[in-house]
């Protein structure tokens, strides 16, 4: 029983610091394209950027490198940034609603980013991320047979 | 058995809750302490299930403890108060090398990494502990102890004392405290070292209680204000779902031994320092500390050249 008061406290005293938090520092984090290419560029000097997409709802940007090779993203968690540079072929998938494009990631601490785009040509660049994972998996499957 | 509680931080936890809001409010009106609601509900829900699932092995644990204890002690050393303060300072003697070994050996770290998973320093990230930390078997660590002739439940206690002390220095709202005291125990200044990602500061200040176990092994150093500290992971977690930080590190892991040729790879992506791959592809802590120290060099020496 007292260990169930102490469980139902801690549940409470949770809830309460939570919303104390929310309250307290109200979310107000934006990525702008200067502030993601510069937090990126600090972590990834030697990378060669050749084009920059930011999500509208400036939750999300995403570098394509001159090493295509690989991805640069940039996320907003919470009130701060996570940097990755990460093999284009981590790409596994793309679910695509309107605007959204959700990219699946074969990384289990960031396994989806979503952005939200209105560009066409930027939606086509990210959808085509996905396709390019389907033809690796499609060139490994060849290569296995 | 020593009569002692074992639910110590049981009874912590509403002192913990007191603190964490006094740290918001005062925090908040200086502008030291910045909070945010999604990490500290990961935070928070960490700390919770650290009390539950470590639970679950609790049998294995309080079982090896006292059948070593029972059948090879070298010595008994009862529980007056002598052998209590002994224990403590011994008990933090253990811990920091537990702590040393939680960054230094990956199967540890798989573990304790959950504890430097956020990029937020307050009273919430005290409180972001791992679930898996019986699967770590840290706690052999502190074997020796039982073997000399302290009781398992003394050591026990003390180990929630460290941890309870632990607690209050994971703030910025603390600058810095007393010279003396800097210089005995480990402090908010000390402990923002060790949780920050500079290359500088990488694996630094492991202590519990008494800062004197790193100046003493050669792991110490120094907060500088000129170089404020960043904190996190050196690659910082893309989710806040509580079961992908508990378990990160683990499928890592996992993933890694799918890879492995044969078995020292498998050996050492676990027994090797976070970060080591057998062509050097990720960086260990070392790795970033040597690349570090080469820039600052290249830029001394630029400077020299330019005088």
């Amino acid at each position: 029983m007292a260990k169930l008061l102490i469980l139902a406290g801690s549940i409470l005293g949770i809830a309460l610091l939570v919303v104390m938090a929310k309250y307290l520092w109200p979310s107000r984090s934006a990525l702008s394209k200067e502030h993601a290419l510069r937090r990126y560029t600090h972590e990834n000097p030697d990378d060669k950027i050749s084009q920059t997409i930011v999500s509208n709802d400036a939750g999300a940007c995403l570098f394509l490198l001159e090493d295509s090779h690989y991805l640069g993203l940039v996320y907003l968690m919470g009130d701060r940034l996570t940097v990755r540079r990460i093999p284009r072929s981590d790409v596994s998938g793309a679910l695509v609603n309107d605007n959204n494009i959700a990219l699946t990631l074969n990384d289990f601490t960031m396994p989806q980013i979503t952005f939200t785009l209105d560009s066409l040509s930027d939606r086509q660049v990210i959808a085509g991320l996905a396709s390019d994972a389907i033809l690796h998996a499609q060139n490994k499957e060849v290569q296995n047979a | 058995m020593p009569d002692l509680p074992q639910n110590i931080l049981d009874f912590a936890a509403p002192f913990f809750i007191a603190l964490i809001i006094l740290e918001m409010f005062l925090g908040r009106r200086n502008g030291s302490v910045v909070y945010d609601a999604k990490d500290t509900a990961t935070s928070l829900i960490m700390g919770l299930g650290s009390t539950i699932f470590p639970a679950l092995f609790g049998v294995i644990v309080v079982g090896s403890s006292l059948y070593l204890y029972e059948n090879f002690r070298l010595f008994d050393l009862g529980s007056g108060w002598l052998t209590l303060i002994v224990a403590f300072i011994m008990t933090d003697f253990f811990y920091y090398w537990i702590h040393r070994f939680g960054h230094r050996i990956r199967w540890f770290w798989a573990s304790h990494v959950i504890h430097h998973s956020s990029q937020h320093y307050n009273l919430s990230t005290a409180l972001r502990q791992t679930w898996t930390g019986p699967i770590s078997m840290g706690f052999v660590v502190y074997m020796p102890l039982y073997l000399l002739g302290f009781h398992p439940f003394i050591v026990f206690f003390m180990h929630a004392l460290n941890l309870i002390y632990q607690f209050w220095f994971h703030t910025e709202a603390i600058d810095k405290c007393p010279n003396w005291f800097e210089a005995i125990m480990n402090t908010p200044s000390h402990h923002r070292v060790h949780h920050s990602t500079n290359p500088e500061y990488l694996d630094a200040n492991y202590a519990g209680v008494f800062i004197v176990w790193d100046k003493l092994f050669g792991t110490f150093v120094p907060e500088d204000k000129s170089n404020p500290c960043r904190y996190g992971l050196v690659s910082n977690l893309g989710t806040f779902n509580p079961i992908r930080v508990a378990l990160h590190e683990w499928v890592a892991i996992f993933k890694d031994w799918r890879h492995a040729k044969n078995l020292k790879e498998v050996m050492l992506y676990a027994l090797a320092p976070p970060g080591w791959t057998p062509d050097g592809s990720r960086m260990t802590s070392d790795m970033i500390k040597a690349e570090w120290r080469e820039k600052q060099l290249a830029i001394a020496n630029e400077k020299k050249e330019e005088a």
